[in-house]
C-alpha cells in the first residue's frame, strides 16, 4: 500500500474484477468529466505555456541585472512600475520573468526525473511482478530500502557527492522515483496477473513478453499516468526544498524555491522577493494534485479509494 | 431517516469544529506568550547561526563560531579593542629577544580564574603548550604553528615561546578569531578534573562564567565574573543560542525574543524598517575578483588594459549602497581590511570609470568583448552573498561587452578547480610555472576566459604560516605568477621588523594596483541587528560572531 | 504466522544491509573531509595528517566492514567536527526530534480523521471538496514557505499587534511545539484523509452498516463509534510512512524553527563534510523506519489475518 492510496491488496482485486463493461466504463468517464475541477486545470495550462513560451511570454530577460533598479515594489505599490510588474530583486532582475521561467525550469526537472526514473521504475515494477522469484525479491529490497530512506535526507547525502545543479537533481530524485513506481507497478502487475485472463491467454501459449504489452501494460498506463501526475507535484516540493537549502539548483537561475530564498533578508520588508514565487510552487503543486486527484477517480471511479 | 441522519451529522460536526476552536482557545490562553515571562533585568539574549560542535577545549576545536561563546569564558592573552587593535589581556607586554628567536610575554598580575583561584606564568605556558605543541592537539594550528616552534615555558613571571626562526607575526596568531589556541586556561582544574573538566565545565579568567551549556538544546548559559580585572559586564545573565534560519533571527528580534543577532548587510533595512538598531563590526570580510593565467600571452588578461578596464567596469559603490545597504565599503588592498594589521590607508580603491574600460577594450583589441566564466561559492561566513556580489559584477562587464556566465560552485569544487586549473597548464603536477615551461599553454587562450570571486577574512597573520606559501596560496588563491609581484610579497614574509614589514606590505599593494593584477572589490562590515533594548554596544572589528559581551548595557 | 514473521524478519534484514551499503559508499564519495576540515593556510602536511587520523588511508572495503562491525555495536565514530562520539551526538538530538513527530503526528491525525470522515459521509458534495482542499493546501504548500509565514503571523505579527503570539525559535516550552508541529503535520493531512475515507467508505457501504442501522443505532453513533473505529486501522499501518514523511521534512522545519533534532544535525554535517555523523544519521533513521514497518505488518497482521496470505 502506499500512502496515495492506491490498492494493492486482494480486495482491490476482487474490486478490480467488477469492472467488466466497457460501456460502464464510458459512463464513469463520463460522469467524471462533469465533475472535471476547472480551476486547476486552468492554472496547469497557464503553467504549461509558461514553460513552453516562457522567451516570448516574459517581459524581461530572467537574469538581466540592473543594480540601481533593485528592491522596486509591485506596480500597486508606491514606488512601483508598469515596467516591473511584481517587481524586482535585490539585482533589480524582474520577478514576474522570473517566476515565468521558473515554471520551465520546475517542470523539465520534475518531467525528466519521472521519464527516467519512472521508466526504470515500471521497467523493474513489471518485471518484479511478472516474473516474480528472485528477481522479484532482489528487486524489492532495493525498493523497500530506497523507500526507507527519507528522500530530502539522502538526496542532501547525494549532493555534496556530485554537487548541486540542474542535472545533478536529476540523477539524485531518479531513484526515488524509480522506488515508487516500480511499487506501485508491481502491485498492479500481480493483481492483474491473477485476473482470468491472463491465465487463459498463457493457457492459450502467447509468449510472455505479448502477455506483458497487450494485457499488463495497458492495464498498468492508469496508475502510471496518476501517479506521474501526482509525483510531479511531489518532485516540485522537493526541488524547491533543495533549491531553497542552497543544494539543488544553484544562482543565477530562477528556481522557486532559489527565489524564496534570496527574499529571506527581506520577508518583511521587500515581501515580494518570496512571497510570489512561493505563491507559485504552491499553486502548480495544488493543481496538480487536484487534478491528479480527479484523474484517479475520473480512470477508475470503482476504485472507492480517494 | 435520511433527512435527520444528515441533519445529526451536521449537528455532529458543528459540535466537533465548535469543540476545536474551545480548544485552541483554551491552548492558546493557557500556554505562555513568546514574550518569556520578561527577561529579568540584565538578561540578554544572543543569537548567531552556528555553534558547530560546541567544543570548548582549545586541544580540539578551532571552528569559529564557537568562539561566540568561549571567547566570553576565556581571557585571551592579546585582546582586541573595537577598532581590532592588539592590546593586552593575559599578558600586558611582549618583545622579541635579541636574537629574533624568542618571544618574551610579560604575565598579568592578579588575574583571577572563575574559582578565585589567580592565573601563573604556569598556566599560561602550560596552555599554550599544550594546545599547539602536544602531541594528542587535533588543533589544525597545532600543525601549522607546532613545526615553528621550539619550546614553550615559564620563566618567573614571563613566558617564553621559543622559535626555530624569527617569526615577526607571532603575536598576530594567538587572538585571530578562527580559533582557540591563544586562551588562558587553569593548570590547576586541569590536574584535579582531568581532561573533562577542560572540556565539559571549565574554568576561565573571561569576562563570563559559564553556567550551562546545553547540547541537545544548543545554547549556553552564562554569568557575569564580578572579578574579572578590568572588563566586568554590566549585564548579569547572558544566554547564547543558536538559530540558522536568517528570515528566524530577524523575527526573533521583533517579538523580543532576542536581543543581538547575527545579521546580514542585505538584512539592515529589513532590521532598521521594523525599528530594530543595527550594529556593523568594522569589515568582517574581503572579496576579490581574480584573474588567471595573467602570464599567459595568448590570454586577455595578460593585457593590463584589459585587466583595469575589467576592474573599473565595476561601480562599487553602487553595489555597496544598493545590494549591501552601505555596510562596508570599497577594497583597495587584500589580505587586510580596514581595522587590521596591513591595511594600506591611503592607498584608493580602483575607481569607476566605465568609458575609460570602454576605451582600454578597444585599444587592447577587443571592443566586442570576450566570454567569461565568473567561479564563485556562497559561504557567508568568507563573504555575505558572494553569488550575488558574482552576478553584480557580471552585469558591470557586460557594459564593457565581456559577457558570461556566473556558476556558482561548492567551496571544495572550487579549490580542486583552482589547482587544477593551474595543473592542467602547466602539466606534470606542477601548479608555478612561466609560460615557456609550460606543457599545455593552449589551454591557458581558450575561452570562456575564468575568473574567480573569493570571499575571504582580514587576515594578514595567514601570510606567514608557513615556508611553502605558494603552495598554500595555490590551495586557497589563484596565483599571480608574475615575478615581480610574487617576490615582492615575499619580501613582506622575510621581514621580521614590523613597522619595516607593513611598509613592504604597502609597497605590495600599491604594486598590485599599478599593475592591476587583481580586482579588490569590497569589504564588508559585519552586520548586527540588535534591539531597541540595548543601549550599548562595542562589537570588535573582524568578527563575524556576536562578541563583546561585556560592553552591552540595557535599558 | 511465525512463518509471515520469519519471511519479514529477513526481508527487513536485508533491507538494513542494502540502507548501510548505500550509506557507506554515498558517505565515502562525498569528498575528502580531511581537506575540508584543515583550514586553507595550513600546508599539505596538515591534509595527510588529518586523513591518517581519520583512518581514510585504508582500502575500502576494510573500511567497510570495520564500518558494519562498529555499527552493531552502536558506535558510529567519532564526529569530525564535535570530537565527541557520533551515537552520543544522535541520542542526544532524538528526543526534540522523536518528540514533534508525535506532535505532528497528533495535528495529522486530529486534522485529517475528521475530515476524511466528513468527506466519507458527504462524499462529492461541497463539504467533500472543501475538506479535500484543505487537505491538499496542507501537501502542496512548500513547508519552508509555509513555517516562514507561520513565524511571521502567528509570531511577529500578532505579537507587534499587541496579542497572544507564539514563541517562534528553539524547542522549550509545549507552545514552542504548536509552529513546527503544524507546518510538519499538515503535509501529511491529505494522506490521512484518503485512508479514512476510504475505508470509512468501505465501512460505510457494507452491509455490517446497514445492520447497525437497521438494529435502530442513531446515525452519529454508528459514525462516530462503529465505522471509525474500523477505519483507524488502516492509519496505524501508514504509520511508518507517515514517519518517514516526517523525518523529509524535520530537515527544513528543523532548520527554519531552530528545532535541535536529527534534521537539523544531518543539513549541518552534510555542509560540513562530517561523515561520521551523516552516516549515523542516515543509518539510525533508516533502521528506525524499517523497524517501525516491521512492527507495523506484525501488528496488522494480528489484526487482520487475510494479509498474512496476500503476496506483498
Amino acid at each position: 500500500m502506499t500512502l496515495d492510496g492506491s490498492d494493492t491488496s486482494a480486495s482491490g482485486s476482487v474490486a478490480a474484477l467488477a469492472r467488466t463493461s466497457s460501456r460502464q466504463r464510458w459512463l464513469d468517464a463520463r460522469a467524471a468529466l462533469a465533475r472535471a475541477p476547472l480551476v486547476p486545470i486552468f492554472v496547469l495550462g497557464m503553467l504549461l505555456v509558461c514553460a513552453v513560451f516562457a522567451p516570448l511570454i516574459a517581459p524581461h530577460d530572467p537574469i538581466r541585472i540592473n543594480v540601481m533598479e533593485n528592491l522596486t515594489p509591485p506596480v500597486w505599490q508606491e514606488g512601483g512600475s508598469s515596467k516591473h510588474l511584481l517587481g524586482t530583486d535585490k539585482l533589480g532582475r524582474d520577478i514576474l520573468s522570473r517566476i515565468i521561467h521558473g515554471s520551465r525550469l520546475s517542470l523539465s526537472l520534475s518531467l525528466m526525473v519521472i521519464l527516467l526514473g519512472g521508466s526504470a521504475g515500471v521497467v523493474l515494477g513489471l518485471i518484479s511482478g511478472f516474473f516474480g522469484g528472485i528477481l522479484d525479491a532482489i528487486i524489492q529490497r532495493a525498493v523497500e530500502a530506497m523507500l526507507a530512506l527519507p528522500t530530502i535526507l539522502v538526496a542532501l547525502v547525494f549532493v555534496f557527492t556530485f554537487g548541486f545543479g540542474f542535472w545533478n537533481v536529476i540523477f539524485i530524485l531518479s531513484p526515488f522515483i524509480a522506488a515508487r513506481f516500480a511499487r506501485m507497478v508491481r502491485g498492479e502487475t500481480l493483481s492483474v496477473k491473477e485476473r482470468d485472463y491472463v491465465a487463459i491467454a498463457k493457457v492459450i501459449g502467447a509468449s510472455r513478453g505479448r502477455i506483458i504489452a497487450r494485457h499488463l501494460f495497458p492495464n498498468v498506463a492508469n496508475t502510471v499516468i496518476v501517479l506521474s501526475t501526482l509525483e510531479v507535484g511531489h518532485l516540485i516540493l522537493v526541488e524547491s526544498s533543495l533549491s531553497f537549502l542552497g543544494v539543488g539548483i544553484p544562482p543565477p537561475n530562477p528556481a522557486w524555491g532559489l527565489m524564496v530564498a534570496e527574499g529571506r533578508e527581506y520577508i518583511a520588508t521587500a515581501y515580494w522577493i518570496s512571497l510570489f514565487p512561493g505563491l507559485a510552487i504552491l499553486a502548480a503543486v495544488l493543481s496538480l494534485n487536484l487534478f491528479g486527484d480527479w484523474l484517479r477517480d475520473a480512470l477508475d471511479p470503482r476504485r472507492k479509494q480517494l | 431517516m435520511k433527512q435527520s441522519a444528515k441533519h445529526n451529522a451536521r449537528a455532529a460536526r458543528a459540535r466537533a469544529r465548535a469543540r476545536r476552536v474551545w480548544l485552541s482557545v483554551c491552548l492558546l490562553a493557557v500556554f505562555p506568550l513568546s514574550t518569556a515571562l520578561a527577561e529579568p533585568s540584565g538578561s540578554v539574549i544572543s543569537v548567531t547561526s552556528d555553534m558547530a560542535g560546541m567544543g570548548m577545549d582549545p586541544l580540539l576545536d578551532n571552528t569559529g563560531n564557537v568562539k561566540v561563546f568561549t571567547d566570553e569564558i576565556h581571557l585571551n592573552a592579546i585582546m582586541q579593542d573595537p577598532d581590532g587593535t592588539l592590546i593586552p589581556g593575559a599578558a600586558v607586554s611582549w618583545e622579541v629577544s635579541a636574537d629574533l628567536r624568542s618571544w618574551i610575554w610579560t604575565v598579568r598580575e592578579g588575574v583571577k580564574f572563575h574559582d578565585g583561584s589567580t592565573m601563573t606564568a604556569e598556566d599560561f605556558a602550560w596552555s599554550w603548550k599544550r594546545a599547539v605543541l602536544s602531541e594528542e592537539s587535533e588543533n589544525p594550528y597545532h600543525a601549522s604553528y607546532g613545526p615553528l616552534i621550539e619550546d614553550i615555558y615559564a620563566d618567573g613571571n614571563h613566558v617564553i615561546v621559543r622559535t626555530k626562526e624569527p617569526e615577526p607575526l607571532m603575536p598576530l596568531w594567538w587572538p585571530t578569531y578562527d580559533n582557540q589556541v591563544g586562551y588562558v586556561l587553569s593548570k590547576a582544574q586541569f590536574d584535579r578534573e582531568g581532561v573533562d573538566g577542560v572540556r565539559n565545565k571549565p574554568i576561565g579568567a573571561g569576562s563570563f562564567k559559564l553556567v550551562e551549556r546545553n547540547q541537545s538544546s544548543r545554547y549556553v548559559d552564562l554569568e557575569a565574573f564580578e572579578d574579572h580585572y578590568c572588563c566586568v559586564p554590566k549585564i548579569k545573565n547572558l544566554r547564547i543560542m543558536e538559530v540558522p534560519e536568517m528570515s528566524t533571527r530577524l523575527a526573533l528580534l521583533r517579538t523580543g525574543e532576542a536581543d543581538i543577532v547575527e545579521a546580514v548587510p542585505t538584512a539592515k533595512q529589513e532590521i532598521e524598517g521594523a525599528g530594530q538598531q543595527v550594529y556593523s563590526g568594522l569589515a568582517g570580510s574581503l572579496s576579490v575578483l581574480w584573474y588567471n593565467y595573467q602570464n599567459f600571452s595568448n590570454n586577455p588578461m595578460h593585457d593590463i588594459r584589459v585587466r583595469e578596464a575589467m576592474s573599473i567596469a565595476i561601480d562599487r559603490q553602487a553595489i555597496l549602497d544598493r545590494i549591501y545597504a552601505g555596510e562596508g565599503g570599497p577594497l583597495p588592498s587584500f589580505f587586510s581590511g580596514p581595522g587590521t594589521v596591513g591595511y594600506v590607508k591611503d592607498l584608493p580603491a580602483d575607481p569607476y570609470d566605465p568609458d575609460r574600460a570602454k576605451q582600454l577594450m578597444k585599444d587592447a583589441g577587443y571592443p566586442d568583448g570576450f566570454p567569461v566564466r565568473i567561479v564563485t561559492y556562497a559561504f557567508d561566513g568568507d563573504f555575505p552573498d558572494l553569488p550575488t556580489l558574482a552576478q553584480a559584477v557580471l552585469g558591470y562587464l557586460q557594459e564593457i561587452n565581456i559577457a558570461g556566465e556566473v556558476q556558482v560552485v561548492e567551496w571544495d569544487a572550487m579549490k580542486d578547480e583552482m589547482v587544477s586549473m593551474l595543473k592542467d597548464v602547466c602539466g606534470n603536477d606542477q601548479i608555478v610555472c612561466s609560460e615557456q615551461e609550460a606543457q599545455n599553454p593552449e589551454l591557458a587562450g581558450q575561452p570562456p576566459f575564468t575568473v574567480m570571486i573569493r570571499g575571504d577574512k582580514s587576515r594578514y597573520h595567514s601570510l606567514r604560516q608557513n615556508r611553502q606559501y605558494q603552495s598554500t596560496l595555490a590551495k586557497s588563491r589563484p596565483i599571480i605568477q608574475v615575478e615581480e609581484v610574487d617576490a615582492a610579497l615575499k619580501a613582506v614574509t622575510v621581514e621580521f621588523d614590523l613597522a619595516k614589514q607593513t611598509a613592504l606590505f604597502e609597497d605590495y599593494n600599491r604594486l598590485l594596483r599599478r599593475g592591476f593584477y587583481n580586482a579588490p572589490l569590497l569589504y564588508s562590515d559585519t552586520v548586527f541587528g540588535v534591539s531597541s533594548r540595548v543601549d550599548h554596544w562595542e562589537p570588535i572589528a573582524g568578527r563575524p560572531y556576536p562578541n563583546n559581551h561585556w560592553t552591552i548595557s540595557v535599558k | 504466522m511465525t512463518s509471515y514473521l520469519l519471511n519479514r524478519l529477513v526481508q527487513s534484514a536485508i533491507n538494513i544491509f542494502f540502507i548501510t551499503v548505500l550509506v557507506f559508499l554515498l558517505a565515502r564519495a562525498t569528498g575528502d573531509p580531511a581537506a575540508s576540515l584543515v583550514p586553507d593556510d595550513l600546508p599539505e602536511a596538515a591534509v595527510i595528517a588529518m586523513r591518517e587520523r581519520l583512518g581514510l588511508d585504508q582500502p575500502l572495503h576494510r573500511q567497510y566492514w570495520l564500518f558494519v562491525q562498529d555499527i552493531a555495536r552502536g558506535d558510529f565514530g567519532i564526529s569530525l567536527q564535535g570530537h565527541r562520539p557520533v551515537s552520543e551526538m544522535i541520542i542526544e538530538r532524538i528526543p526534540a526530534t522523536f518528540s514533534l513527530a508525535m506532535a505532528a503526528l497528533f495535528v495529522a491525525v486530529s486534522m485529517g480523521i475528521p475530515l476524511g470522515v466528513l468527506s466519507a459521509v458527504y462524499r462529492d458534495t461541497f463539504i467533500d471538496r472543501v475538506a479535500k482542499v484543505v487537505a491538499f493546501l496542507g501537501q502542496s504548500t512548500p513547508p519552508f514557505w509555509l513555517a516562514i509565514m507561520l513565524i511571521l503571523f502567528f509570531g511577529v505579527f500578532l505579537y507587534e499587534q499587541g496579542l497572544p503570539s507564539l514563541p517562534i525559535a528553539g524547542r522549550g516550552g509545549p507552545a514552542t511545539y504548536i509552529m513546527p508541529a503544524v507546518a510538519m503535520g499538515w503535509a501529511v493531512v491529505a494522506g490521512v484523509l484518503r485512508i479514512t475515507r476510504s475505508s470509512m467508505l468501505d465501512v460505510l457501504d457494507s452491509d455490517y452498516m446497514t445492520m447497525a442501522r437497521a438494529k435502530g443505532l442513531s446515525p452519529k453513533t454508528v459514525i462516530w463509534k462503529h465505522a471509525l473505529r474500523n477505519a483507524l486501522i488502516p492509519v496505524v499501518t501508514y504509520f511508518g510512512l507517515i514517519l518517514a514523511a516526517f523525518m523529509n521534512g524535520s530537515v527544513v522545519i528543523e532548520q527554519i524553527f531552530a528545532w535541535p533534532g536529527l534534521g537539523r544535525l544531518a543539513l549541518v554535517s552534510v555542509t560540513g563534510r562530517d561523515y561520521p555523523v551523516v552516516q549515523g544519521v542516515v543509518i539510525t533513521v533508516g533502521i528506525f523506519l524499517i523497524v517501525i514497518n516491521l512492527v507495523v505488518d506484525v501488528l496488522y497482521a494480528l489484526i487482520d489475518p487475510r494479509i498474512r496470505y496476500t503476496k506483498r
